[in-house]
C-alpha cells in the first residue's frame, strides 16, 4: 500500500519537473503546490478510475489551471502538451534501454518505484540543459514568429499528441497487447522526434530569411548612403573649380587695382556661392564616425528622409561608435522605431527639429534622439503599451516592440523624458554583466 | 542668493557677456550677482568650492586652457551637485544633447549674433530664477542616480513611483515627465528613501505625496498622473496605516 502511494507520488513529480522546466515563466509556491495536488488526483484517477483514458483529463486540467494562471495561452499550452509527449518518449526510450540490458518488462512492473525514481533522476538531468537551449532559442525566435507557423507547430504537436493517447487508450480497449503498445509508442516517438526535427530546420530556415531581407534592407540603405556621399563629393569638385576661377578673375582686379570692380564682384558673384555651400553638406559628415554599416544605413536614411519631409535635422557624433553590446538588428529596430516616432511628433509641430546624438563613453554608449512635439498629457507608461497611440485606433505597435526587444537585454537602460515642449528618448548601452555603480 | 561665474578666454566677448548680464539682473531685479568673471578655468573652480551660494556658470566651450568647457563643467557639477550650467560656444556642432546628457547643462548661446546673445541670456537668467525660487520655497531632498559616468537628480517630490522592470536587476523611477531605467534593487531602494515612500508591492514603490486616491477593494492605487499601481494583499494595511 505504501509502495503504491510513494510510486504514485513519484509520478506526479515526473510530470511536474519538466513542466516547471520547460515553462517560460516561474511559478510562486502555491501555485507549484496547486499544479502538484490536481496532477496527483489525475494520476490517482488513472491509476484506479480511468486508466489512460484518464490522461487526457490530465492534460486538460493542467492546461487549464496554467492558462488560468499566466496570459501567454497557447505557448503555455504547448509547453505542457510537449512535455507530456517528452516524458512519454522518455518513459518509452527507458523501458526499452532496460529491457535491451536485460531486465524484463515484468520486473520493470513489480519494482515500479525503483524503475521510476531512476526516470526521474534522468529526467532532473536532462530538463535543465534542455530547457536552456529551448529559453534561449525561444528568445531568438520569440518577436520572428508569425501565427502560420506557430498553428502548423500546434496542429503537428495536437496530432502526434492525439495519436499517441488514441494508441495508449484504444489499444487497451482493444486489447493490444503491453509489447504492441510499446513498439506503437516506439514508433510513434521516432515520428515525433523526426518531425521536430523537421520543425526545427524549417524554423531556422525560416529565420536565415529573415536575416536576408534585413541584410538585404540595409544594403539598400547603405546604397543610398554611398549614393550621398557621391553627391556631396561631385559638388565638392564643382567648388573646386569655382574657387580657382573666382580666385583667377578677382587676381584680375586686384593687379589693375580696380577696387569698385572688385567690390561688385565680391557681392554679386561670392556672397552668394558662399550661402549655398554652407547648407547641407556639414550635417551629414558626422556619420563617419559611426563604424556599424547598418547602423549607419539606417541613421542616415531616416535622417535624410526627416530632411526631406523639411524637419530640421541636427546630428552629434563627435567620437568613434564601433563596440556595441547589443545585437546591432535589434538596435537597428528600436532606434527605428524611435526615429520614426520622433519624425511624426515633430511634424505636429510648426518647427520640426529632430536632433540625434550618439555619445561615446568608456563604460557605455548612448544614443539621444530628441524632437519637438505638441503634448498630449498622455503619460509614457501607457504609451508603450500595445495598441496606444496618439494617431488613432490600429497603430501602436512600435514603441511596444520596442519595449519587448530592450526587455532581452540586462545592459540597456532607457529614459525618456517629456519636457514642455520636446520629446527625448535617451538609450544606454552598457558593458554587458557589469552591475555597474548603485545609487547614494 | 546665486552666484555668477563667467569663463571666456576673449576679453573683449568676457566684458561683453559680464555686462549684459549685470544689466539684466539688474533690471529683472534677481536675487543673483556676477561672483567671477575670468579667462582662467582654474580660477572658476577655487571660487566656486569657496562658494556656499547655488551657481550659474557661464562656460565658454573653447578654453585656451589645459581643461576644455566640458571638462570644467564636469569638475564644477561634482563641486556643485545643483548648479546650473550654461555653454556659449561659436560652433554649431557642438551637440546640445550631448553636453545636456554629460553634466546636465540647462541651455546653449550660439555666439552669432550680439541681439540673440542677449536674449538667450535674458531667458537663462529668468529660467534659473525661476528653477531657484521653486527649489528655495521647500528643503528638497534629491534622488540622485549615478551610472555609468552619468549623473541624474530627481527630486523626491516629483518621483511618483517605482517599478522593477521585466529584467531583474532594472528598475524604472517614474515622474510625471520622465521614466528613467537603472540598476537596481528595490530593497536597496527601501532603506535608502525616506517616511513618503511606501513598498505597496513586491514590484512597486510609491510616493504617497502623489497618490490620487486609492481604491482598496479594487487593491490599485491612482497615482496623480492617471497611472495606476497595483496593492499586494500583504501590503494593504500598511498602507491604510500610513495614508492615515
Amino acid at each position: 500500500m505504501v509502495m503504491e502511494l510513494l510510486s504514485n507520488l513519484v509520478s506526479v513529480f515526473l510530470y511536474i519537473v519538466p513542466i516547471l522546466y520547460f515553462l517560460p515563466f516561474k511559478l510562486r509556491c502555491f501555485q507549484k503546490a496547486i499544479l502538484f495536488l490536481l496532477i496527483f488526483f489525475n494520476i490517482l484517477l488513472i491509476r484506479y478510475l480511468l486508466g489512460n483514458t484518464g490522461a487526457m483529463l490530465l492534460l486538460f486540467t493542467i492546461c487549464t489551471y496554467i492558462s488560468l494562471v499566466h496570459s501567454e495561452r497557447l505557448l503555455n499550452i504547448c509547453t505542457i502538451v510537449g512535455s507530456y509527449l517528452f516524458c512519454v518518449v522518455l518513459d518509452n526510450l527507458l523501458s526499452v534501454f532496460m529491457q535491451a540490458l536485460g531486465i524484463s518488462i515484468d520486473w520493470i512492473k513489480q519494482n515500479q518505484l525503483i524503475y521510476l525514481t531512476v526516470f526521474l533522476i534522468l529526467i532532473n538531468v536532462l530538463c535543465p540543459p534542455i530547457a536552456y537551449a529551448l529559453k534561449r532559442l525561444m528568445k531568438k525566435v520569440k518577436l520572428n514568429f508569425p501565427p502560420k507557423l506557430m498553428i502548423m507547430i500546434l496542429t503537428n504537436l495536437f496530432s502526434c499528441l492525439l495519436i499517441f493517447l488514441f494508441n495508449i487508450v484504444i489499444g487497451e480497449y482493444i486489447g493490444y497487447t503491453t509489447k504492441i503498445l510499446v513498439f506503437n509508442c516506439i514508433l510513434f516517438s521516432c515520428y515525433f522526434i523526426f518531425s521536430t526535427y523537421m520543425i526545427v530546420n524549417m524554423i531556422q530556415a525560416y529565420m536565415d530569411k529573415a536575416q536576408m531581407e534585413l541584410r538585404e534592407d540595409s544594403y539598400q540603405k547603405l546604397q543610398l548612403y554611398t549614393t550621398q556621399i557621391e553627391q556631396m563629393y561631385s559638388s565638392l569638385r564643382s567648388f573646386k573649380h569655382d574657387y580657382f576661377n573666382v580666385m583667377l578673375s578677382m587676381s584680375g582686379y586686384i593687379d589693375a587695382e580696380d577696387m569698385t570692380g572688385l567690390k561688385e564682384y565680391f557681392y554679386q558673384e561670392i556672397i552668394p556661392k558662399n550661402q549655398k555651400l554652407s547648407e547641407g553638406t556639414g550635417k551629414f559628415n558626422s556619420f563617419i564616425h559611426i563604424k556599424k554599416p547598418t547602423l549607419k544605413g539606417l541613421l542616415s536614411s531616416k535622417l535624410n528622409y526627416a530632411n526631406e519631409l523639411g524637419i530640421k535635422i541636427e546630428l552629434e557624433v563627435s567620437e568613434d561608435i564601433s563596440d556595441i553590446h547589443m545585437d546591432i538588428i535589434d538596435l537597428s529596430r528600436i532606434l527605428g522605431v524611435f526615429l520614426d516616432n520622433a519624425i511624426e511628433g515633430s511634424l505636429e509641430t510648426e518647427m520640426p527639429l529632430l536632433q540625434l546624438a550618439a555619445i561615446k563613453e568608456t563604460t557605455a554608449t548612448t544614443f539621444i534622439i530628441s524632437n519637438t512635439f505638441i503634448d498630449k498629457h498622455i503619460p509614457y507608461s501607457s504609451l508603450r503599451k500595445m495598441n496606444i497611440s496618439t494617431k488613432g485606433v490600429n497603430r501602436g505597435f512600435g514603441l511596444y516592440s520596442a519595449h519587448k526587444i530592450l526587455a532581452n537585454y540586462d545592459n540597456a537602460f532607457l529614459d525618456t523624458e517629456m519636457s514642455k515642449d520636446r520629446f527625448t528618448q535617451r538609450l544606454k548601452i552598457t558593458l554587458p554583466g557589469r552591475k555597474d555603480i548603485r545609487n547614494d | 542668493m546665486i552666484d555668477i561665474y563667467i569663463c571666456e578666454d576673449n576679453q573683449k566677448e568676457l566684458n561683453l557677456f559680464t555686462r549684459y548680464i549685470k544689466d539684466l539682473v539688474s533690471i529683472e531685479n534677481m536675487d543673483m550677482e556676477v561672483t567671477l568673471s575670468s579667462p582662467d578655468p582654474h580660477a572658476i573652480l577655487q571660487a566656486a568650492a569657496l562658494s556656499q551660494n547655488v551657481g550659474l556658470f557661464f562656460l565658454d566651450i573653447d578654453l585656451k586652457s589645459d581643461i576644455n568647457g566640458l571638462a570644467l563643467a564636469q569638475r564644477i557639477r561634482n563641486l556643485q551637485p545643483r548648479c546650473f550650467i550654461v555653454f556659449i560656444t561659436s560652433h554649431s556642432e557642438m551637440g546640445f544633447l550631448t553636453f545636456e546628457y554629460k553634466v546636465e547643462a540647462l541651455d546653449f548661446i550660439l555666439k552669432d549674433n550680439t541681439n540673440r546673445i542677449k536674449a538667450k541670456i535674458h531667458e537663462c537668467l529668468l529660467n534659473v530664477n525661476d528653477k531657484y525660487t521653486s527649489i528655495n520655497n521647500n528643503i528638497h531632498k534629491t534622488f540622485v542616480i549615478n551610472q555609468n559616468g552619468q549623473q541624474i537628480s530627481i527630486d523626491y517630490d516629483d518621483i511618483v513611483y517605482f517599478e522593477t522592470s521585466y529584467n531583474i536587476h532594472k528598475i524604472i523611477l517614474h515622474t510625471s515627465r520622465r521614466t528613467i531605467e537603472f540598476t537596481g534593487q528595490l530593497k536597496d531602494l527601501e532603506q535608502q528613501l525616506d517616511y513618503r515612500f511606501y513598498r505597496c508591492h513586491r514590484s512597486f514603490i510609491i510616493n504617497k505625496n502623489n497618490i490620487a486616491r486609492i481604491d482598496y477593494l479594487e487593491q490599485t492605487v491612482y497615482m496623480n498622473t492617471g497611472e495606476t499601481v497595483p496593492v499586494s494583499k500583504r501590503m494593504k494595511k500598511g498602507l491604510k496605516k500610513i495614508m492615515g
